[in-house]
């Protein structure tokens, strides 16, 4: 059996940066649509077993219907056997069922909040994330037919995982007083008092923020410390920021269509496993989405490991089957 | 006579331009009235009875709608409910079925569900009838279905004059009200006068004062009747003619002093026989003149048949002068 | 790091959320009380746990705004100002009511207060929002009008001519949509191939969001933004609150029914928007639990009040009041 896992954000697209921002909206139609594309991709790759998280909304399983019975080939599809429940913590638990089974590559459909999700349920995933349509900093901007096929050249051995993928960096937040958490791509101290609709649009109440990932061509909060340092998702090192009334400022898309000022206090690159203490009133936001409410007093302990995902590249791996002549055919 | 009514007399228009011309002559009256409708904006209606109207007064006081009947009604009663005096068009008066939840459960009972305090100066015009070739679904007088729903007002003009009197009086009332026009009257002509008169609802009009008998007569069928009692005439038979103008409330006092006087009744009217409004006014005769009456009550009215197509077929359907005729020599027991 | 600035929501608008959802809480649970003794005749549709929808909705409005309601409305109205005694009066059929004994609990109203109905038809008021919005862009008085329906209302014929009609019209309207997952006792999943109601937006030319339903400053938030868009002569959003009625489409009694299981009811009972929302409030220093006691105990205070008011006051008289107010009298 070659397996390809597959876990769909079914939220992802839907929230409030349609109004406060220009964020494109993406419908159930549209992600089943993404995904079936990706799946028919991972079968023309070589994989004949497609093993998925069943999803409040089911569009992976609407995604596979119309795609298997109507494909030639002797797929096999199977939903991982866990309870949902609607909300982020199926995406951590099918992760840790995809682990479980060892499954050779996983294609993630959702936002860095989904692919946070995954390294949370299984921190050495093999997976490739794909944008279903929102700023994101983490996942890719790739037609998912694509990323497929190269989740199942991997998944069937053409391609090792090693030669195309990079490990990810993660940014560890460990509080005093509640489990730990972690994020991809950055984590932001606001001064909100509360998570409300997750979204931040306005930057007056930015304070401090640390970057895995500040890369210049990105749209998100990571953007601001791009504007700064140049962080690319390979460097191991990260960025810390500290944001307020200064006379240094930057210009940073922190939202799509929004591009904002934002006064820049300080900033310093930080090494892996540096630690950072970031200490409240204020709310942590995790990849772009306000998340843990700090009170008076509270601090969280903030460190950049390159421990994460491994996340694969499509188009490496396609590259690297087309030397091999994998899409040729003798009739 | 009266100089001023000598003036006034020689202006002949036709009742559809009546129609344009008491729209335009409101919009300039009341800044609070607006028009919405299907093809009611720049294109000026599909009868050409907005015509012009978009032009001068602009996108927002004549605004052309999606084909969208709930949504066109229920965009009158919002506006109205906040204090606005819409004209809401319904092209067809088929189409009111497709908005009826609006109409009958929303507007008409809105002032009294909610105590009093939602007033509803909301006008909705339509076209009824047939004549047209129109067939099934656009030649349908639909009036019964309206005058059964409390907190409604059903208006239906006959001629030119009223038109523009009681058109004036529905958009000025603070009720909802369905205002009537036929469409094979639209090209038919009266005098009537320039400037914005009323004629009060609920008062019907004595078209032809007569003693052997008493037509009630319903929009188009007005003019049939008048056409009728020449014939009935010429038989030596002295026919009155009321037109009632409002459906609904209806003045019942009128017919029912005709019935008292004439004491044979013919009411005329367009839709079906069965269930129309012809059975709630004779009942309401009965009521109040049982002992007046000589002979049953005639009903001449539309076989019970959706409108046909075919102009043999349609030509038969409408009731018509001689239909009538008939009918009065029925109560007059003169059938040949 | 930067000093602590004021949060972006006011103390007194949290407060404000706050007092207004315990309102409806508390007049909601009196309501369904004397509803199970035969007090209040007729119909119940009772509001509870929606209360962050109507209230996040409401308080994000200016005085003058307009709304539309549906058949569960108290909650509409003790939002927008409604007072206890005339409503309570209304549900017990007097004359002291809000509409003199004619309408009842499914037809609550306060057109003074912007109020336009609550509705026994499923969607119908929603045409109505948009005729009042029209009124407001044709009087250009800065007013804007929220819709608020259900999921259930969306597959009604007069939703889509509403949405659709506003939108050509570029009106200033929110359509609030309160998806609590049953129309009636039909689950979502029966009657609807997609699970967002907010999919629905984009095809009618208007963004739409989705928010926790359970979360006020979410609802809030939302709200703000689509309510600033409307204002701004931006045209019409649309805002879908992810919430859940405790009790029955009608009735008091919220378990052992064969439409829902008892766990899923408990489930969101978890999420009680009112409990969430004190939780929050606490931890943000804005209101300690004591003080949050004292709030419930003096609206309880009116909730009784007003039930002695209704139980005094007199029936309509239908020697007098059964044919007035059928139509409005000339002047």
């Amino acid at each position: 059996m070659t397996t390809v896992g597959i876990v769909a954000s079914p939220s992802a697209g839907k929230d409030l940066r349609r109004l406060v921002a220009n964020a494109g909206s993406v419908g159930d139609v549209d992600k089943i649509s993404i995904i079936r594309r990706a799946a028919s991709g991972a079968i023309e790759g070589g994989a004949n077993r497609l093993l998925y998280l069943d999803d409040a909304r089911h569009l992976v399983e609407r995604a596979l219907e119309g795609l298997v019975s109507r494909s030639q080939t002797n797929v096999n599809t199977e939903r991982i056997e866990i309870p949902t429940l609607g909300s982020s913590r199926d995406s951590v638990r099918a992760a840790e069922a995809l682990a479980k089974d060892q499954v050779p590559a996983v294609l993630v459909f959702g936002g860095d909040g989904t692919n946070r999700d995954i390294a949370k349920g299984w921190q050495d995933a093999p997976i490739i994330p794909i944008s279903v349509g929102t700023n994101n900093v983490f996942p890719l901007s790739i037609e998912p037919t694509l990323a497929g096929v190269a989740a199942g050249l991997i998944a069937a051995g053409e391609v090792t995982l090693e030669k195309v993928a990079h490990r990810a960096k993660v940014i560890h937040v460990d509080f005093e007083d509640r489990e730990n958490d972690r994020a991809l791509v950055d984590v932001v101290l606001t001064d909100d008092d509360f998570i409300g609709a997750r979204a931040i649009w306005e930057t007056e109440n930015l304070r401090s923020a640390v970057f895995a990932i500040s890369e210049p061509a990105s749209v998100g909060l990571s953007s601001i410390g791009a504007a700064l340092e140049n962080i690319p998702r390979t460097k191991d090192a990260g960025l810390y920021v500290e944001m307020g009334n200064s006379k240094k400022n930057v210009r940073a898309p922190i939202a799509p269509g929004m591009y904002e000022t934002i006064g820049i206090v300080d900033h310093r690159v930080i090494s892996l496993n540096e630690q950072v203490i970031v200490e409240g009133p204020g709310v942590l936001a995790f990849d772009g989405e306000r998340d843990h409410i700090l009170t008076d007093g509270q601090t969280a302990t903030l460190s950049i490991r390159k421990d994460g995902p491994w996340v694969i590249n499509p188009t490496k791996t396609i590259e690297l089957a087309n030397e091999n002549n994998y899409f040729q055919r003798d009739s | 006579m009266t100089v001023a009514e000598t003036e006034t007399e020689e202006r002949i228009i036709r009742y559809n331009n009546a129609f344009t011309e008491t729209l335009r002559e409101l919009l300039l009256d009341d800044p609070d009235i607006f028009i919405a409708g299907e093809d009611v904006g720049r294109y000026g209606g599909v009868f050409q009875s907005f015509a012009g109207l978009n032009a001068e007064f602009g996108d927002e006081r004549v605004v052309d709608t999606p084909i969208a009947e709930q949504a066109i009604v229920g965009l009158g009663i919002g506006a109205a409910a906040v204090g606005l005096r819409p004209i809401v068009d319904l092209m067809f008066m088929d189409f009111v079925m497709v908005a009826m939840d609006q109409i009958a459960n929303q507007a008409a009972k809105m002032k009294y569900m909610y105590g009093g305090k939602a007033t509803l100066p909301l006008t909705i015009t339509t076209t009824g009838g047939a004549g047209l070739g129109a067939a099934a679904q656009h030649s349908q007088s639909l009036e019964a279905w309206l005058i059964h729903v409390p907190g409604l007002k059903v208006v239906y003009p006959s001629n030119p004059y009223d038109l523009k009197g009681l058109l004036v009086s529905c958009v000025r009332d603070d009720n909802p009200t369905v205002f009537t026009l036929h469409k094979k009257m639209l090209g038919s002509k009266g005098h009537v006068p320039e400037g914005l008169y009323e004629i009060p609802l609920g008062k019907a009009n004595v078209v032809r004062e007569g003693t052997d008998a008493t037509i009630i007569a319903i929009g188009m069928m007005v003019g049939e009747a008048e056409k009728a009692a020449e014939t009935l005439a010429e038989e030596g038979v002295n026919v009155e003619i009321i037109d009632p103008r409002t459906l609904l409330p209806f003045d019942t006092e009128a017919v029912v002093q005709s019935a008292k006087k004439t004491n044979r009744i013919v009411i005329v009217h367009e839709a079906v026989r069965n269930g129309g409004i012809g059975a709630e006014i004779a009942a309401q005769i009965q009521e109040e003149a049982f002992d007046y009456l000589d002979a049953p009550i005639a009903r001449v009215a539309a076989p019970f048949s959706p409108v046909p197509f075919s102009p043999a077929l349609e030509t038969a359907y409408v009731p018509n002068a001689e239909s009538i005729a008939e009918g009065v020599r029925g109560v007059l027991y003169r059938n040949v | 790091m930067a000093t602590k600035q004021q949060s972006k929501i006011s103390k007194a608008v949290l407060l404000d959320l706050h007092r207004r959802m315990v309102r409806i809480r508390l007049l909601e649970e009196a309501a369904g009380r004397l509803a199970s003794e035969a007090k209040i005749p007729g119909f119940i549709h009772l509001y509870v746990g929606e209360e962050a929808v109507a209230v996040g909705g409401c308080v994000a409005l200016n005085e003058g705004d307009q709304i539309t309601s549906t058949h569960r409305g108290h909650g509409h109205l003790v939002a927008k100002g409604g007072q206890f005694k005339p409503m309570m009066a209304e549900f017990m059929g007097r004359s002291t009511g809000y509409c003199k004994g004619k309408g009842g609990s499914m037809h609550i109203s306060d057109l003074d207060l912007g109020m336009l109905g609550a509705n026994g038809i499923v969607g119908g008021g929603v045409p109505h929002a948009v005729g009042a919005a029209f009124a407001n862009k044709y009087r250009k008085n800065n007013l804007i009008t929220m819709a608020f329906f259900g999921d259930g209302s969306t597959n009604i014929g007069a939703f889509h001519e509403a949405a659709n009609m506003a939108c050509a019209l570029h009106l200033p309207v929110v359509f609030m949509c309160e998806n609590n997952e049953y129309a009636e006792y039909t689950p979502r999943e029966r009657v609807m191939a997609i699970t967002d109601v907010a999919d629905r937006a984009v095809a009618y030319g208007m963004p739409g969001v989705i928010v926790d339903g359970m979360d006020v400053v979410a609802v809030y938030e939302a709200a703000k933004a689509a309510v600033d868009r409307a204002r701004n002569g931006d045209g019409p959003s649309m805002i879908e609150c992810k919430t859940y009625r405790f009790y029955n489409h009608a009735g008091v009694s919220a378990f052992g029914t064969p439409y829902r299981t008892d766990e899923e009811v408990r489930e969101w009972m978890e999420r009680d928007p009112i409990k969430l929302f004190e939780a929050q409030l606490e931890l943000a220093q804005v209101l300690s639990a004591e003080e949050a006691q004292a709030i419930h105990d003096e609206i309880q205070a009116e909730v009784d009040e007003a039930i002695e008011f209704a139980e005094a006051s007199p029936m309509p008289d239908p020697s007098t009041d059964m044919l007035t107010d059928v139509y409005t009298e000339a002047p």
